[in-house]
């Protein structure tokens, strides 16, 4: 009996300590903290990668003391899981129960699309600071979706124009994943470079988990020059590895999507992936002030180099906190903070100037990079930059949103056998 | 909606010997050796899993969900054993001894009670061994992180052997070689040995066995144990092949057992078959019909199951 009253008696004074801490804490602050939700994959598939985004998110935001333009930053961490359904559940929950007055992160194309929907529906904000997906941003935009990332056809076009002008390339094959990001990637290389002359004569969809890239790369052409790569992550590492035991193959030039040789990948692509070209928004040789505290930071703290992982989301949180010292930290007026998250304009951000189009997507330098030694390792070495690319490279917006979104069927493969 | 992956029309090489007569025959033979090869290695791959799936899942009866799960940790051990040592065989040899001693430890631990034939127990088994599944990718996140590895191999396993007018990467020969020691030497064990014996009439009949003085208990340990022992040796084989990755255990698994239930439980030879099977299939079903290769790879499983239910080799 002793032992109960005892209980109780802690219970009491815990819930008693708790009230007589809390009183003052919000009396202090009249509004509280301004709540930001960040939803990243923290099991399965995508695990790593979201691990690096939280891992950018938070060393940036330890840089800034959580604080800006006066108020407390809280941010509330969710596992993205490793699919659509998990992030909308969290999206949902981070809205009505958490009351953030924004949602940040989400690394799938899927997850996003899926979202962007909740966000919409619920009226709440979303930025995404890495995942791709062409139409988020285009044919169905809105006001309450920004992003600083790459889109699939971002990394298309580059690569077709390096290509076509500069590899001297006029036959190739593509090969993606079959699904949004795959299409959306070949597609705007097969777009660039067909309007610059060039053929694509095969386009290959790999299904999801593809084992064994044998018999797909047995099928290629032999007579192509190159070959445009959307295939990432551990099925990247299978099919450039199989390429590279391929006989008639081995020889070809390789241009691939930005995420194909990320650092994260490159002491596992080994030799495999000397020689490979990319087009991406980021390298972690690339060679400014801040690009280099990022890296300092990343192997103090981490044990590790800068990606494309860290780097997206430090950015992204930089880019949050900037537009909320724009409207001096009043999130609570939503349609000013719309505005702002769309108006902050970088002119040196670990990776060159950033500024957003009246889509919400950014306008942004973009690094051909090569695969090369260095030291013990590998690395993404800058061989080109373009500057200022928008996510309807030359072409007139109003022209681009009125043909069909790139999709497994479209551009139509004109010169396939 | 154009064909997305045509068979690409190839011009004669120089110096290339055609057997047949026809114009395209040199590019069509080149095609179907190279397709046929792939599949072939493919399948010895996917031997090395499902030749310990098979025994066990035949001879207690166990679904084993875990199963690819040995097979991502052998690859893991396969891989830090490697780059301490530096070789690969030794690789593989840790590899296998470390998942064997796992298995030594989970079938008494978690299996044993619920073995046999009463109903409910093979959902009890699959919930449990989900559950190791579960435990044993999370653990692999913690210790090695979600970054996909590669096992290098030897040098003269890299590139492409040339033979006549066909190349032949070096590490699906490896594969192939390898798979079919491994089969020769647990069907000797199998079929040839007095211990192997004892397995087989536990296999056919486990309480007979018992009355005749066979420690089934014993032999149900080992051969969950040596299942556990091939997996793992696949592991590293197959890392070195397409890399680890977390996710690539549930990837692989159902293969497995779709060549275990087309081969017939229990039945070695059938393991082997069935993997040659599904190894060909998936390649020309990817190869020549894309959107179809699913459907390529379970529709014959279906027709075969639909006339023969206990598989190719399995006995009824």
């Amino acid at each position: 009996m002793a032992k109960r009253v005892s209980f109780v008696g802690i219970t009491v004074f815990v819930f008693c300590f708790a009230l007589v801490i809390h009183i003052p804490a919000s009396g202090a602050a009249e509004k509280g903290p301004i709540k930001i939700g960040f939803i990243a994959p923290q099991t399965g598939n995508f695990a790593q990668f979201g691990l690096d985004m939280i891992s950018g998110a938070k060393m940036f935001l330890e840089t800034k003391n959580y604080t800006v333009a006066g108020r407390k930053v809280e941010v509330i961490w969710e596992d993205e899981g490793a699919g659509p359904d998990t992030a909308v559940t969290k999206a949902r929950k981070l809205i009505k129960n958490d009351k953030v007055h924004l949602v940040a992160g989400i690394f799938m194309t899927s997850a996003a699309y899926a979202v962007a929907a909740v966000c919409m529906e619920l009226k709440t904000p979303l930025f995404l600071p890495i995942s791709g997906g062409d139409d988020l941003t285009q044919r169905q935009s809105s006001p309450y979706i920004n992003r600083l990332s790459v889109s699939g056809c971002d990394w298309g076009h580059v690569a077709g124009d390096y290509a076509y002008k500069e590899l001297g390339w006029r036959k190739v094959v593509g090969i993606g994943m079959d699904y949004a990001v795959g299409y959306e990637a070949v597609g705007g290389f097969q777009d660039v470079f067909e309007s610059l002359g060039g053929k694509m004569v095969q386009k290959i969809w790999t299904p999801m988990n593809t084992m064994d890239f044998g018999p797909f790369i047995a099928s290629m052409d032999p007579e192509v020059d190159g070959i445009y790569d959307m295939v990432s992550g551990a099925m990247g590492i299978r099919f450039l590895k199989s390429k590279q035991e391929s006989g008639n193959m081995s020889k070809k030039g390789v241009m691939a999507a930005g995420t194909v040789t990320d650092e994260t990948f490159l002491p596992a692509l080994g030799d495999t992936a000397l020689g490979v070209m990319t087009a991406h928004n980021y390298s972690a040789t690339l060679d400014n002030p801040k690009n280099k505290e990022l890296r300092d930071l990343a192997k103090k703290k981490l044990g590790k180099d800068s990606n494309w992982g860290i780097s997206s989301s430090w950015v992204g949180m930089d880019w949050i906190l900037r537009a909320i010292q724009n409207i001096k930290g009043d999130v609570e007026n939503q349609g000013q903070l719309i505005k702002a998250l769309r108006a902050v304009q970088m002119e040196d951000s670990i990776r060159g100037p950033l500024k957003m189009d009246e889509y919400g997507h950014p306008i942004q330098d973009f690094y051909v990079r090569r695969v090369d030694k260095a030291g013990t390792g590998y690395q993404n070495t800058v061989i080109k930059t373009y500057t200022k690319v928008s996510q309807f490279w030359t072409w007139d917006p109003k022209t681009y949103l009125s043909k069909p979104v790139y999709n497994r069927d479209n551009p139509p493969c004109k010169f396939c056998k | 909606m154009p064909p997305l992956l045509q068979k690409p029309k190839r011009h004669k090489a120089e110096g290339e010997v055609c057997q047949a007569v026809g114009t395209q025959c040199e590019d069509d033979m080149n095609f179907w050796v190279s397709q046929l090869f792939n599949g072939i290695s493919y399948g010895a791959l996917l031997f090395l899993l499902a030749g310990g799936l098979t025994l066990i899942f035949g001879a207690m009866n166990i679904v084993n969900v875990a199963h690819g799960s040995f097979y991502l940790i052998g690859g893991y051990i396969g891989f830090e054993v490697i780059r301490l040592t530096g070789n690969f065989y030794v690789g593989i040899l840790a590899a296998g001894i470390f998942v064997g001693i796992l298995g030594l430890f989970i079938e008494p631990v978690f299996l044993r009670k619920m073995e046999g034939k009463e109903p409910g127990n093979d959902l009890k088994q699959m919930l449990v061994t989900m559950g190791i599944a579960v435990l044993i990718q999370d653990s692999c996140l913690l210790i090695w992180g979600g970054d996909p590895y590669m096992i290098q191999t030897p040098g003269y396993l890299k590139g492409a052997a040339q033979i006549g007018p066909f190349f032949f990467p070096r590490i699906r020969l490896f594969i192939i070689a390898y798979a079919m020691l491994i089969f020769l030497c647990v069907w000797w064990f199998y079929g040839r040995t007095s211990i192997g014996a004892k397995l087989r009439a536990t296999v056919d009949n486990d309480e007979m066995a018992s009355g005749l003085g066979i420690n089934v208990d014993r032999i149900r340990r080992g051969v969950f144990a040596l299942g556990a022992v091939l997996c793992g040796f696949g592991g590293v084989i197959g890392c070195s092949f397409m890399g680890i990755a977390l996710g690539i255990e549930f990837e692989i698994l159902p293969l497995a057992f779709v060549i275990v239930i087309l081969g017939g439980t229990g039945s070695l030879t059938g393991a082997l078959v069935g993997s040659f099977l599904v190894g060909i299939t998936d390649n020309l079903g990817k190869a020549l019909f894309p959107e179809l290769s699913y459907f390529t790879l379970f529709a014959p499983l279906a027709i075969i199951l639909a006339f023969k239910p206990t598989g190719l080799f399995g006995r009824g």
